[in-house]
């Protein structure tokens, strides 16, 4: 028998520089994880090695040491298939790995895997041929050839030997009797693995699967060991020697040619059972690449089912996911809906309260308003009725002056005539009568001009109360209404202002009489004619820039320190533009504004274009004057 | 204006003169019976029966427009003119036209000084041999001009393309461009310019020829432009790019500028494409403008087709800037005899110019040196009255306040920077007995402003200004370095310790020399008190005073010696005296 030295090895190179060229792996990280499966390998050496001893030992066929060789042949087979085992799973969960991240690295991963696979199927199938075809298979390419060598040893030593072939038998049924036992072991090795995290459920399942499929592989090719089995024992058998035999000597010895034809028809040779034999290995190799693609392809089907799962998991999640985020988009514009519709109503209310503050304001503007007409009207009234009083006198005074003219007319006869004396006393008593009847005129006249100034004036202040008070109001809800308001309440201001100013003056008599009885009368008279002409001329504008504004009426009038005209920025200038400040005498200047005067004011001041305006437009200007609304 | 003087008036009577233009009648009053004789030997009678009148001729404050003038009159007409009459047979006297006048006896009617041309409003009449009151109002605000005209729009009469326009661009007006808008500093943006208008899609039916795309017109001015090269940009490509400017007609014949679709054509169609023609639409190194850099035509293809030219109502902007390092003498809007406008006597000169008013443009003349330093640049994109423009605007930003003479509409300049070389008016309380104090100096601090704030550099894209420039205090400064320390501001300030602030904001300044300029006066006007005094002048020494002279003042009672003021208001009442107001200025060099 010759020494079989076997060595495993496989070409791990090519997985390394896949794995090295993987960004992010380095090459340390590649070496150890090619070591690894290095080690998977040299154990499936060993069991290899020691396989083929125990097939050395079969050969050597005695008693005990046949015994031990054959258990430790099954030990080794147990062993090699466990190693066989963790090599394809390795190297499965290397490849599922690299896989993701690099297939030229899982392709070469998957390979060695693939060669794992091969051995391990070929330790299920033991019992079918043999412990040294076993230890054949799981060494694979050179050691395939050198095991075949062995098995050949073998087989020449068996036919030697009725009770090799015995033991071979025994063997079969020995290892038949562990098999249900070593797929428990490796099904619970799987669990526990898939238990501990070693192997994630899918990859357990796989490798269980890949148990049934050697299995199954070995069910199907059964029927072929078997009939290998009998048809190396027709090898063994005499007849099939001798078949040999006579075979040989045909070759060699002519003659016996002419009877050969009977042992063709009923026997048949080693070579030709070899060939049968050679027929079912290439069946069981058929059958096994079959199961190989099955496996396959069914591994692929379920890591595709797999993947397919994850994938349906992640759209599941981000389909969870987008519909929470919609729904709480959702809910977020519905609570901003709700905010704003808050707002609005919030908004709403406001408005209506500003409108109904406006319209009150208003109302109540408007009715003070007509009950200070009223009052004005009143005093007006009043007034015309002091006219008409001093009109009266008035015409007394002129009646006077006549009478004065015919007594003095009368004196000058009776001076002619000797009674100068008389009559000057008479003269002087009728001057003091009539300064007298002129003094309570002037008085009467003063405390109807000063009724009428004080109710102008309480006039005027309570309009620029009332105005400054509904300003305030809706201030506080519509700036434009306030603004409004705050022109009504300046130009109200004004004219109170104006309303002050009226002041009556009276003039020393320093004329001699009857000169300056006839002065005070016109003095009066003048007075009464520019209060008319002056009430008649049109409202004065509040445009405040000057020039707008002309005084045109000239009367004997002074103001008092403090006091202004709308247009006149001080009482110089409006004494200087009424043409105060020549001659003495009496004179009132008054101004009358209404609500309605004022109302025209406001609207011409800004028809104008005054600063008012302009200040209403600036305040209510959204855009550069001149540009377009885009 | 008036070409009376104290030579020529001294020892002489003045009367007032009023001439009614009414329905073909001409009347003729003075206040007294006089006879006027002109260069021509014609003499109109003037008969008496206007009663006296008063006139003040006064600015409330400058950076305005003087209040709209109206005097007061009364007057009995002629014994041959029954105005009751008239009237009675359907004429309206409202419609008459009067000019009021100062004239001295011995000169030619055509020397007489014109106070006030107007219209008669208000007129109250009675039986012939009653006076009639009325007022002679001038019609500054009755102007009712919009620009630009109806025609000056995109319409079907004035572009073929109109049924295919969107409806941004119909019936949009043609812009106005005065000056450069958007063109600012470096400071303000690197790249030279913000956008400064808008631009109208006019022709809009982007066609692929191969290499360009044609039919792109944009309208950018409704007028003639100086620029050759305009920045445009949109909301999705701020950064914007160089294109070609084109004057040329409208369908109407009217004069616009546009951003064709080509760089360069040799087609003589600057609108319609020219299949025979050759166009360029791009050049990477433009050789006509310093720095050389890229500028396209409409149609390039370069160009971000979904951006720039697909969408017809994608709004385009213009910054008007040519991209030359020195574009003084390049790029800009409006021209005006061969420059463009954008001094600020020329731009008010051209805004007044579009209103119905005469402009008294010799007067305006002498002002426009004193405004050069102010550069306007703006846009007027709406049909407006180019007076609203004026007064919300312009107005504000100067030294200017608009009057109405005899003339026509002018300008006077208020020169916070005068000193006593510049007087035209010398008033010497102490060495003329007929000048005299009405009363007490006055203080006037309604308008006070120590921190002064202008915003410029408005952005037409985003609607708001990009720059603030503040004069102020080194208090100021302390809490914002950009604040610029001006000596009226701490002036000012110390005086009252008071914080008065004032912010101005301008769509019509990008410049930032125009910005400081803006505030240097608001600063030597606003920062400290104003001062006024009146004083009584005899009208014959004064008849050539005018409002915005400037006057020395010297009277010893207030410790004076030709101090520098300006005249603010000219009071004339018929008594052969003047009333001057006189603003006293604060300026260090206005002191003696």
């Amino acid at each position: 028998m010759a020494e079989v030295n076997l060595t495993v090895a496989a070409d791990l190179s090519a997985l390394r520089k896949q794995l090295e060229s993987i960004p992010g792996l380095s090459a340390d990280a590649a070496a150890k994880m090619t070591s690894e499966l290095n080690k998977s390998i040299k154990a499936s050496e060993k069991a290899s090695i020691a396989a083929a001893k125990a097939a050395k030992a079969a050969a050597a066929g005695a008693g005990r040491e046949a015994k031990k060789a054959l258990d430790d042949a099954s030990a080794s087979v147990d062993k090699f298939g466990q190693s066989a085992g963790a090599v394809g799973s390795s190297a499965g969960k290397l490849a599922g790995a690299l896989s993701l991240i690099g297939p030229g690295a899982g392709e070469a991963a998957r390979s060695v895997a693939d060669f794992a696979d091969v051995g391990e199927v070929a330790a299920v199938a033991a019992e079918a041929l043999g412990v040294s075809t076993a230890g054949l298979i799981a060494g694979l390419g050179a050691l395939a050839v050198a095991v075949g060598g062995a098995y050949v040893a073998w087989r020449a030593v068996n036919e030697e030997s009725e009770r090799a072939a015995t033991i071979a038998a025994n063997t079969a049924a020995a290892y038949e009797a562990m098999k249900p036992i070593l797929d428990a072991t490796r099904v619970a090795t799987i669990d526990l693995a898939v238990a501990t995290g070693e192997l994630t459920a899918l990859e357990g399942q796989l490798a269980k699967n890949r148990m049934q499929a050697g299995a199954q592989f070995a069910s199907a090719t059964k029927e072929s060991s078997d009939k290998i089995q009998e048809l190396r024992k027709q090898q063994g058998s005499y007849i099939t020697q001798a078949v040999d035999v006579v075979t040989s000597l045909q070759e060699q010895y002519d003659w016996i040619g002419l009877s050969s034809w009977a042992f063709d028809g009923l026997t048949t040779s080693s070579a030709e059972l070899q060939q049968e034999i050679d027929g079912l290995h290439k069946n069981i190799a058929t059958t096994a690449d079959a199961t190989k693609t099955l496996v396959e392809r069914s591994e692929k089907a379920i890591l595709a089912q797999e993947a397919s799962r994850k994938v349906t998991k992640a759209v599941s999640a981000a389909q969870k996911e987008q519909k929470d985020t919609t729904l709480a988009l959702a809910a977020a514009k519905a609570r901003e809906a709700e905010a704003f519709a808050a707002k609005l109503r919030t908004v709403e209310e406001a408005s209506l309260r500003a409108d109904q503050i406006v319209k009150e304001s208003g109302d109540f503007r408007m009715s003070e308003m007509d009950k200070l007409a009223e009052r004005e009207a009143e005093a007006v009234a009043r007034y015309e009725e002091a006219a008409r009083a001093g009109a009266k006198l008035q015409e007394e005074i002129e009646a006077g002056k006549t009478e004065i003219a015919r007594n003095y007319a009368e004196q000058r006869g009776l001076i002619l005539e000797g009674e100068l004396a008389t009559a000057a006393s008479s003269i002087t008593e009728l001057q003091a009568q009539i300064k007298t009847a002129m003094a309570e005129a002037a008085k009467r006249l003063k405390e109807i001009a000063d009724a009428t100034i004080n109710a102008s004036a309480d006039l005027f202040g309570s309009v620029s109360d009332l105005a400054a008070q509904a300003a305030e109001k809706q201030g506080e809800s519509h700036k434009k209404a306030a603004m409004t308001m705050f022109v009504v309440s300046k130009a109200a201001a004004l004219a109170q202002a104006i309303t002050n100013t009226f002041l009556a003056i009276s003039s020393a008599n320093t004329l001699p009489p009857p000169a300056n009885l006839i002065a005070m009368a016109a003095a009066s008279t003048a007075g009464a004619a520019q209060v008319a002409g002056i009430a008649a001329s049109p409202p004065p504008s509040f445009n405040d820039t000057p020039g707008v504004q002309q005084m045109g009426t000239r009367g004997n009038v002074s103001l008092a320190a403090g006091d202004y005209f709308a247009a006149a920025r001080d009482p110089a200038e409006l004494q200087r533009q009424v043409g105060a400040g020549g001659g003495g005498g009496v004179s009132i200047l008054q101004v009358k504004l209404g609500h309605r005067v004022l109302d025209q004011s406001v609207a011409r001041t800004i028809q104008q274009g005054g600063r008012l305006s302009r200040e209403i437009n600036r305040s209510n200007r959204t855009r550069p004057t001149g540009h377009r609304e885009a | 204006m008036s070409s009376l003087y104290p030579s020529q008036s001294a020892g002489k009577r003045i009367y007032w003169l009023l001439t009614i233009e009414w329905s073909g009648l001409v009347i003729r009053l003075a206040n007294d019976q006089v006879d006027v004789e002109s260069d021509t030997g014609a003499v109109y009678q003037f008969s008496a029966g206007l009663d006296d009148v008063e006139v003040s001729e006064a600015i409330d404050l400058i950076g305005d427009s003087a209040g709209q003038l109206s005097v007061p009159l009364e007057f009995i007409p002629p014994g041959d003119v029954s105005i009751t009459e008239r009237i009675a047979l359907g004429d309206d006297f409202s419609a008459a036209r009067g000019e009021l006048s100062r004239w001295v006896e011995g000169t030619n009617y055509e020397e007489r000084r014109v106070v006030l041309r107007g219209r008669l409003t208000d007129p109250e009449y009675g039986a012939d041999g009653e006076p009639i009151a009325t007022s002679l109002e001038e019609m500054l605000i009755d102007d009712q001009t919009l620009v630009p005209s109806p025609f000056q729009l995109v319409a079907s009469a004035s572009w073929f393309t109109f049924e295919d326009l969107p409806s941004t661009s119909k019936g949009a007006p043609y812009p106005t461009v005065i000056g450069k808008p958007g063109r600012v500093s470096t400071s303000i943006s690197v790249r030279n310019w913000v956008t400064g208008s808008p631009g109208i899609w006019v022709y809009h039916d982007p066609t692929d020829e191969g290499s360009f795309y044609s039919r792109l017109i944009l309208l950018i001015a409704g007028h003639h432009v100086r620029a050759r090269r305009v920045y445009l940009n949109h909301a999705d490509d701020t950064l914007g790019k160089r294109f070609r400017v084109v004057n040329g007609w409208d369908d109407l014949g009217q004069p616009i500028a546009f951003v064709p679709f080509y760089l360069t054509t040799t087609s003589d169609q600057q609108i319609v494409y020219d299949g025979t023609a050759t166009y360029t639409t791009y050049n990477a190194t433009d050789p006509d403008f310093s720095p050389a850099g890229p500028s396209y035509g409409l149609g390039d293809k370069t160009l971000d087709y979904d951006t720039w030219q697909a969408d017809p109502e994608r709004q385009l902007y213009v910054g008007w800037y040519d991209g030359n390092d020195d574009d003084s003498a390049t790029g800009g809007g409006l021209m005006m005899e061969g420059g463009i406008v954008r001094e600020a006597g020329d731009v008010i000169e051209y805004l007044l110019g579009l209103t119905s008013q005469t402009v008294d443009r010799a007067r305006i003349a002498a002002a426009k040196p004193l405004l050069s330093r102010f550069l306007l640049d703006g846009v007027i994109t709406d049909r407006i009255s180019p007076w609203d423009v004026l007064k919300d605007e312009i107005l504000s930003l100067l030294p200017v306040s608009i009057c109405s003479g005899p003339n026509g509409l002018y300008l006077i300049v208020w020169r916070f920077d005068a000193t006593a070389a510049d007087a035209t008016v010398r008033i010497d309380a102490d060495a003329n007995p007929a000048i005299d104090r009405v009363d007490r100096v006055k203080y006037d601090d309604s308008e006070r402003a120590n921190r002064l704030s202008l915003s410029y550099a408005y952005s037409y894209r985003t609607s708001r200004h990009v720059q603030t420039l503040t004069f102020g205090t080194a208090a100021d400064k302390v809490e914002d370095d950009a604040v610029v320390i001006h000596p009226a501001c701490e002036r000012g300030r110390a005086r009252t310790g008071v914080v008065a602030e004032r912010s101005v904001s301008s769509a019509w300044v990008y410049d930032d020399a125009t910005a400081y300029a803006v505030l240097e006066w608001m600063a030597a006007a606003y920062a400290t008190s104003a001062r006024s005094v009146q004083y009584r002048v005899p009208e014959s020494e004064f008849v050539h005073v005018e409002r915005g002279m400037v006057a020395t003042l010297t009277d010893a009672d207030l410790y004076l010696s030709d101090a520098v003021s300006l005249v603010r208001e000219v009071v004339t009442d018929g008594s052969g005296y003047l009333t001057l107001t006189l603003w006293m200025l604060d300026n260090p060099q206005a002191r003696t």
